[in-house]
């Protein structure tokens, strides 16, 4: 059997005690790139921050191995745009967590930066401000952010959104060569004509798990449709009868 | 000979400013006060709560007052003291009626500043009845009063601004990655909270050294126009800052020299024209954004 | 004589409190403190112009100066070089400041100092009393402020409905051809005449208490705009009678008072009011969240067939204890 990086079991998290993730049990092999697919609202990054503990679940609990180092590649909608940091600022603040409190980055971590920008092409645009780059560069930038974290698990929210494909088809070979070093990744997706192309497995979520496993097995099931139409109840028959209970 | 005549009056002024002791300490103050200001104002205005400042600058007044009443003393400390207290009381009240209902920052805000305000003056008037209250000279929280300033305030001031310096020195990289990326910040493990306290304390801490010289009306301009006019000439966070820090120091001595040659006129007003007219000149002609730049780009632009 | 500063202060309130809602719904209410300072430079100017404090010129020169503060604080941030509230913070300390400037350079000789007008003070209503042919027909505050009353009253009742569209959808409010500009002009204007007739009654920063503490309170009981308008001149009403009571007793300054009696009233409705009170809410939200967890274990139970099971996953311990302790849930399957 293969290795696990990531377990989930039941895991349910509510906003305003209302539920978003509704017993959720995942498995995420390591070395492999996952697809999180679901409709807009199923709850696709609320899973990754509850996975990452940055949201208190309600029940369940995550394991991430331990020996694997995790970095994260937010929905970018948190970022300040306007802030006065050039490219390398923001590569350089992937140096923070290993860094801890008040100590800086030296030397060793510039250079690494560096080296990051390059990997995605994008040393030449090293001194632009953030805001004056294309959807597709500033992605360029997050994801060399992350590699600065030299994590062995990476999650990435929506990574393709507002990209252009020279540069989608450029993340998936980075991180496919990445999972030839052992490395996982994990990315909310999409685009459904490309979810056998780029990743080996899939989990499909609205509000539950629908459906997880390789890839073409979940697109060729039914469940597709179960999670994109909604018309059978997403949480199934043990919801139903609890939510009669809660109103 | 007009010339030399011409250099002679601004030998004499020179002369005449250097042997003013007062005239000294107050620019010295002004222009501690202003560096100080000025480098809080990049990271308020950066944190898009610089508005927060004209709040907290109102709302420290019934501190001032109350700390009077309680300790019938007039010693600077004990009254920002009070200041303090209520400036981050202030604070506090608006993030707490902001996370737990409908209304917005403006109404928050503008709840703190007059309500508080307002019991500034009612406390005020309550001294005023009080028999044996030498209660003139409370009335300088408001409007500033920057010729009375002497060398202890000097002393003082050097002091918190050299501590905000070091802490915000110290805290440099977590502020910035907060202010930038907050929930990135919060996956590498950082806790935003944290630092929003610690610079929200920064902060009044900054405003209210500033009350007696500047007042309350106008500290706000102290805190947010400097690092408005230091965005315009850079993208980097540590350029940003010393502009910052340049404009105000600069426009704290530059508004008491001209004060000072100008009978009767009140230093914070000048301090504040000059500080606007550096943000004027920033936004218009600044190389990478200024507006008469962009301007003529897209006139060139269009023409060709 | 306490009457009539309790008559000239409701009625300040009440005018007050129209613009008041407008401005919150715009979430502009810092607006109201920068037009409030800025005014002042608009009565200088006038001053300068008739060379008399009391011409009617110098409400008109002080109505634009509010407006042209406004005009710039947009101009400023359509740049996108600053963001809104710093705007607003740039432009208003410097218009005033040119202001106390001209006033100390050049005006200093009148009755026009910086402290009366930022402070102002009701108590001296009464003393100025409009006399027409040698009747004294009461304090000349009062007409001011019912003046301001019957205008605002009138503006909102002949342009409701333009005001609403332009508040609540700028774009729709521009297709049925409104133009929302103008009707966002309108209501800056009111707002700026409202504090330079108000502030010698109540002083500039107390002005902003009027204008939006009665609004922002009403904003958190009221789901629609009439309603909203109605409570927060009631609201208004009320706030100053209380406050004026409150002056008279302790001997304090009367407008700072009535604000402080804001503030209570708006934690009043904060904190206990029945349909949005942060103690209801609070009650409320703890009882769903023990609603919500005990679904919760009661659905794992059913899942894992097994208590102790159910415990292992649901997280909060202390709701757990309850649900036992309360006999909802059986220690044993
Ligand atoms: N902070 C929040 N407070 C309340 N509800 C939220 C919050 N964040 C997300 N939600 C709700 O939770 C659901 C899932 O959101 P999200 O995880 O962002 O979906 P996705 O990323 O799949 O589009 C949505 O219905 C959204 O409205
Ligand atoms: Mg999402």
């Amino acid at each position: 059997m293969e290795k696990i990086a990531v377990e989930v079991k039941n895991l349910v998290v509510s906003y305003k005690e209302i539920p978003v993730l509704w017993d959720i049990n995942l498995k995420i092999p390591k070395g492999c790139l996952f697809a999180i697919v679901g409709p807009n609202g199923a709850g696709k990054t609320t899973l990754l921050k509850a996975m990452l503990d940055l949201i208190k679940a309600d029940a369940g609990f995550v394991n991430i191995d331990k020996t694997l180092k995790v970095s994260y590649v937010p929905q970018n909608s948190s970022v300040s745009w306007d802030f006065p940091a050039t490219c390398f600022d923001v590569v350089l603040m992937g140096s923070y967590r290993s860094l801890g409190w008040i100590k800086r980055p030296g030397r060793k971590e510039k250079n690494n930066a560096a080296a990051c920008l390059e990997k995605m092409g994008m040393l030449e645009f090293k001194d632009r401000q953030i805001n004056e780059l294309s959807g597709g560069q500033k992605q360029r930038v997050f994801l060399a952010r992350a590699l600065m974290e030299e994590g062995d698990i990476f999650f990435l929210d929506e990574p393709f959104r507002g990209v252009d494909v020279v540069t989608e088809k450029e993340i998936i070979r980075l991180l496919k060569s990445f999972k030839e070093e052992g490395k996982t990744a994990v990315l909310v997706h999409h685009d459904l004509s490309t979810l056998c192309e780029y990743f080996d497995y899939m989990a499909l979520i609205n509000k539950s798990l629908i459906a997880q496993g390789p890839c073409s097995e979940v697109l060729l099931s039914e469940k597709l449709t179960q999670a994109y139409n909604g018309k059978i109840s997403p949480f199934g028959v043990g919801y139903a009868n609890i939510a009669s209970n809660v109103r | 000979m007009a010339k030399f005549h011409h250099l002679g009056w601004v030998m004499q002024i020179l002369r005449q400013m250097l042997g003013d002791y007062t005239f000294l300490v107050v620019t010295l103050c002004l222009g501690i006060l202003g560096a100080t200001c000025g480098m809080v104002s990049s990271f308020s205005v950066l944190k898009k709560e610089s508005l927060l400042a004209d709040s907290i600058g109102h709302a420290s007044l019934p501190g001032v007052v109350l700390a009077y009443i309680l300790t019938n003393s007039k010693k600077m400390e004990v009254l920002l003291f009070g200041a303090f207290l209520f400036g981050i009381i202030s604070t506090l009240l608006i993030l707490w009626i902001v996370n737990n209902s409908k209304i917005k920052h403006d109404g928050a805000m503008a709840l703190a500043l007059s309500s508080f305000f307002g019991l500034g003056m009612v406390l005020l008037t309550y001294v005023q009845k009080t028999p044996n209250a030498n209660q003139a000279g409370l009335n300088r929280f408001i409007f500033g009063q920057a010729s009375t300033l002497i060398l202890d305030d000097a002393k003082n001031l050097m002091i918190i601004s050299i501590t905000i310096f070091f802490i915000i020195l110290l805290f440099w990289k977590e502020l910035k990655l907060v202010i930038f990326d907050r929930d990135f910040a919060m996956s590498l493990g950082f806790r935003p909270a944290v630092i929003d306290i610690l610079f929200s304390a920064l902060q009044v801490l900054a405003i209210v050294t500033g009350l007696e010289a500047v007042g309350a009306v106008l500290i706000a301009s102290l805190i947010i126009t400097p690092g408005a006019a230091a965005r315009q000439w850079t993208d980097k966070l540590s350029v940003m800052v010393m502009l910052s820090c340049a404009f105000g120091a600069l426009s704290g001595i530059i508004g008491t020299v001209i004060s000072f040659l100008v009978p009767k006129i009140p230093t914070g007003p000048v301090v504040v024209i000059v500080l606007s007219i550096f943000a004027l000149i920033s936004v218009l002609f600044s190389p990478k954004r200024g507006v008469v730049l962009s301007k003529l780009k897209r006139g060139k632009a269009g023409g060709v | 004589m306490e009457f009539e500063i309790v008559l000239v202060s409701c009625i300040t309130a009440a005018a007050l409190a129209i613009p008041g809602v407008f401005l919150a719904l715009k979430n502009m209410c810092m607006v109201s403190d920068s037009i409030t300072h800025t005014v002042i430079l608009g009565i200088v100017l006038g001053f300068f112009v008739t060379k008399d404090l009391s011409s009617p010129l110098l409400i008109i020169g002080a109505t634009l100066t509010g407006l042209l503060t406004v005009y710039l604080t947009e101009s400023l941030y359509k740049t996108k070089l600053v963001s809104e509230e710093s705007a607003i913070g740039v432009v208003f300390p410097l218009l005033f400041s040119i202001a106390v400037l001209l006033i100390t350079l050049f005006a200093s000789n009148v009755h026009l100092d910086t402290d009366s007008v930022l402070l102002g003070e009701l108590a001296f209503i009464p003393f100025d009393r409009l006399v027409i042919l040698g009747v004294d027909l009461g304090p000349k505050a009062l007409y001011f402020g019912l003046g301001l009353l019957l205008i605002n009253l009138a503006v909102t009742l002949i342009f409701y409905k333009e005001i609403k569209l332009s508040i609540f959808d700028y774009t729709q409010c521009a297709l049925y051809g409104f133009r929302p500009w103008a009707i966002h002009y309108l209501i800056m204007s009111m707002v700026s005449l409202s504090a330079v007739i108000s502030f010698n009654v109540a002083g500039s920063i107390l002005v902003v208490a009027f204008l939006s503490i009665p609004a922002i309170t009403s904003y958190l009981i009221c789901k629609d705009f009439k309603q909203m308008i109605i409570t927060s001149v009631l609201v208004a009403v009320l706030n100053s009678s209380l406050g004026c009571v409150f002056a008279f007793a302790l001997d304090v300054s009367i407008a700072g008072s009535i604000a402080v009696v804001s503030l209570l009233m708006f934690l009043r409705v904060f904190l206990f009011s029945k349909k949005a009170g942060l103690l209801m809410k609070f009650l409320d939200k703890r009882k769903r969240r023990e609603e919500y967890l005990k679904s919760l274990v009661l659905y794992y139970i059913n899942k894992e067939g097994n208590f102790q099971k159910a415990c292992g996953i649901v997280r909060d311990k202390r709701v757990m204890k309850k649900l036992v302790k309360e006999g909802i849930i059986k220690n044993s399957p």
